[in-house]
């Protein structure tokens, strides 16, 4: 499944930086309809942006809950919508472009992304990491049915979901072979994924995630092992992030966008793998065999 | 959003202050393969004893400068009567061999304003090596590094001893144990783990707590077990949230993890200076005031029990509310900016120190402490 996915870029800076992307690797680009002959007479392959659905630069911002004498951070993912399905192909505002490249890696969607020419390296690091990632069509795991009514309620229930990191199918009707199955609910939507977590059990979740508010991860798998892919919405690395697994996964590889990363601390049982990661940067993807 | 469970650890006995939260208790898992010693550092071998002395000379008040021969007799003296021993090495052997491997958990979360004084530290250093202990062996430490370089400890201590701050960042998960930790949901936060500084469970083989003497807006008071529980662990801010601290049972659980209770064999607790408001920090004198006392034992309930009536009496030589009040009068409420010493942040658990005693960590009841006290 991630195989498949198209990263591309879009840019609005004038056709005198078309020299810079050969250099990067990067073949072509989507612009405005009207700026595709300039950046054609300039020597670059351009094409007009096509119909898009317009997304958020994925990332965090910190609030001082008033309350705490600690910072609450608030995570902007499109994991949900991502999940919910695009009309059009993603168009991300990416001053992150590893991060934006990564979400949509991770959720198997096509996006195309507008960088900064200032950007443009990281952007070409990011789409030659997502390239040499192992392809993987695992299917994704979850056990809770999440049955989506198309409400904008059932929009800011699946967003908490996603940034709880509590593993769901949207479905159409309730599927008996999920642990839980859930309606969606107006009103506080932290409180709502809260109370999906109770009803399920932290015992229950396939995958949990300790050191870290601002890490949403992704879970394929089968008999034959597992993928997590682990997004670092915040402003730097997590020094220290600990992931457990349901299920016994003795033996792990990892790709990481901060370049070599090894895991540590692995303990596995009958019934859960545990390992540390000590270095989180925006983009890991660890594969995971029995 | 709460979970209301009872605590899977022994009931707290009946008091005035504990019994009306008493079953509003968070559910504990604890997960360590430590085992404890046959006698645990806590309360240790000298349970509801306390010596305190007090050395007008040991600090000037005005500059706050600290005179070291005065801590050095302090310390001497402190020890001794702990120990009932009459060589000071004999005493120090008490609690250390020279093979050890000693972390000194000290206090910065005041720095640079009140912290555990450079100069106690110092001799506690000095007097480890004296017994022994090799420097290299010798570990101060504490969590966050920002405090901690605000003190600056290499300073006062050889240059082989090590200086350890175990978050570089402030929520680091690096450098604590993910084998050892408790689990625990208070108010539906998504990270349910408080692990263990891993120098602690894994390279330490005694702990000397170097706590301050200090009021604290969630704790009540923030000594011995504030100290060498919430300092020893990640993710435990997550404890307070509104007007709610779970501190009271929180404070007491994580102090009973091991190894860190049968770890921890002595506590020297610096009260040159202290705060009697606004703790634990202190960003400028307005609430600080000088005891220029230190405590020692091995009992964190019984010293902390002596320093729940020196914060108190502070408290109301300067006309503020006990530490014991509960009134939502007092709570400064979501978006209020409000300050100074009859307004609580949070509603205060001084109870946490007899809860602590109920968990078997040290003697609560005034009458059965063994109170010494010197003046120099």
């Amino acid at each position: 499944m991630l195989a498949l996915v198209l990263i591309s870029l879009f840019t609005e800076a004038p056709p005198s930086a078309a020299p810079q992307l050969k250099p990067l690797g990067i073949d072509c680009i989507y612009v405005a309809p009207d700026a595709v002959a300039a950046w054609t007479a300039a020597g670059a392959c351009a094409k007009p942006l096509p119909a898009v659905t317009k997304l958020p630069a994925p990332g965090v911002q910190y609030r001082m809950n008033v309350a705490s004498a600690s910072n609450a951070p608030w995570v902007n993912s499109n994991g949900w919508q991502y999940v919910r399905g695009l009309k059009n192909t993603a168009f991300v505002d990416a001053p992150n472009p590893v991060l934006a490249a990564a979400e949509a890696h991770a959720y198997g969607v096509d996006a195309i992304l507008k960088v900064a020419p200032k950007d443009w390296p990281k952007y070409a690091e990011a789409v030659k990491l997502i390239a040499g990632i192992p392809a993987s069509r695992l299917p994704v795991l979850a056990n809770i049915g999440f049955v989506d009514d198309g409400s904008s309620a059932a929009g800011e229930n699946l967003n908490l979901l996603v940034r709880r990191n509590l593993l769901f199918k949207v479905v159409s009707a309730p599927d008996p072979s999920l642990a839980v199955n859930v309606k969606p609910e107006s009103g506080d939507p932290s409180k709502y994924a809260y109370e999906v977590r109770q009803k399920l059990g932290d015992d229950r979740r396939l995958l949990r995630i300790y050191g870290s508010d601002v890490v949403i991860a992704r879970l394929q798998g089968d008999a034959s092992g597992r993928r997590v892919t682990l997004l670092n919405y915040g402003n730097r690395n997590v020094e220290g992030l600990r992931v457990r697994l349901l299920g016994r996964f003795p033996k792990l590889q990892l790709t990481s966008s901060a370049g070599p990363v090894e895991a540590r601390d692995l303990t596995v049982t009958s019934e859960t793998t545990e390992f540390s990661l000590p270095l989180v940067p925006s983009y890991t993807v660890i594969d995971l065999k029995p | 959003m709460r979970r209301r469970s009872f605590l899977t650890l022994p009931p707290l006995a009946a008091s005035a202050a504990a019994a009306a939260i008493n079953a509003d208790l968070p559910k504990y898992r604890v997960e360590s393969v430590y085992k404890p010693w046959a006698n645990p550092g806590m309360p240790g071998a000298f349970r509801g004893r306390v010596a305190s002395v007090h050395a007008p000379k040991s600090i000037d008040v005005p500059t706050e400068t600290v005179d070291v021969p005065s801590v050095q007799e302090m310390m001497s003296r402190g020890m001794l009567s702990l120990t009932g021993e009459k060589e000071l090495r004999s005493a120090w052997r008490r609690f250390v061999e020279p093979n050890d491997v000693v972390g000194l958990k000290v206090n910065c979360s005041g720095a640079p304003g009140i912290c555990s004084h450079p100069v106690v530290v110092a001799e506690t250093v000095r007097q480890l090596i004296a017994t022994g202990v090799k420097p290299t062996n010798i570990w101060i430490y504490e969590r966050f590094k920002d405090q901690m370089d605000s003190v600056g400890y290499h300073k006062y201590v050889p240059e082989s001893v090590h200086i350890l701050a175990a978050s570089a960042l402030r929520d680091a998960l690096n450098g604590y144990d993910p084998k050892t930790y408790v689990e625990v949901d208070f108010f539906g936060e998504e990270d349910t783990r408080s692990n263990m500084i891993r120098q602690v469970s894994e390279n330490f083989t005694k702990i000397i707590n170097i706590p301050n003497m200090k009021d604290h807006g969630a704790s009540g008071v923030t000594g011995c077990l504030k100290n060498i529980a919430y300092g020893n662990f990640h993710n435990v801010a997550r404890s307070h949230r509104f007007e709610k601290t779970n501190t009271f049972s929180f404070i007491g659980t994580l102090a009973m993890v091991e190894p860190v209770r049968s770890r921890t064999v002595l506590h020297l607790m610096d009260g040159l200076k202290g705060v009697w408001h606004g703790g634990p920090f202190s960003p400028t004198k307005d609430f600080r005031f000088y005891p220029a006392k230190m405590m020692f034992g091995t009992d964190p309930v019984a010293m902390d029990r002596i320093l729940l009536d020196i914060i108190e009496e502070q408290r109301q030589s300067k006309g503020a509310v006990s530490v014991w009040n509960r009134s939502p009068e007092h709570l400064i409420k979501t978006g209020e900016r409000k300050s100074g010493p009859n307004w609580n942040r949070f509603i205060r658990e001084p109870g946490h120190i007899e809860y602590a005693g109920t968990l078997g960590l040290g003697e609560y009841d005034k009458k059965k402490i063994d109170f010494r006290t010197i003046t120099l």
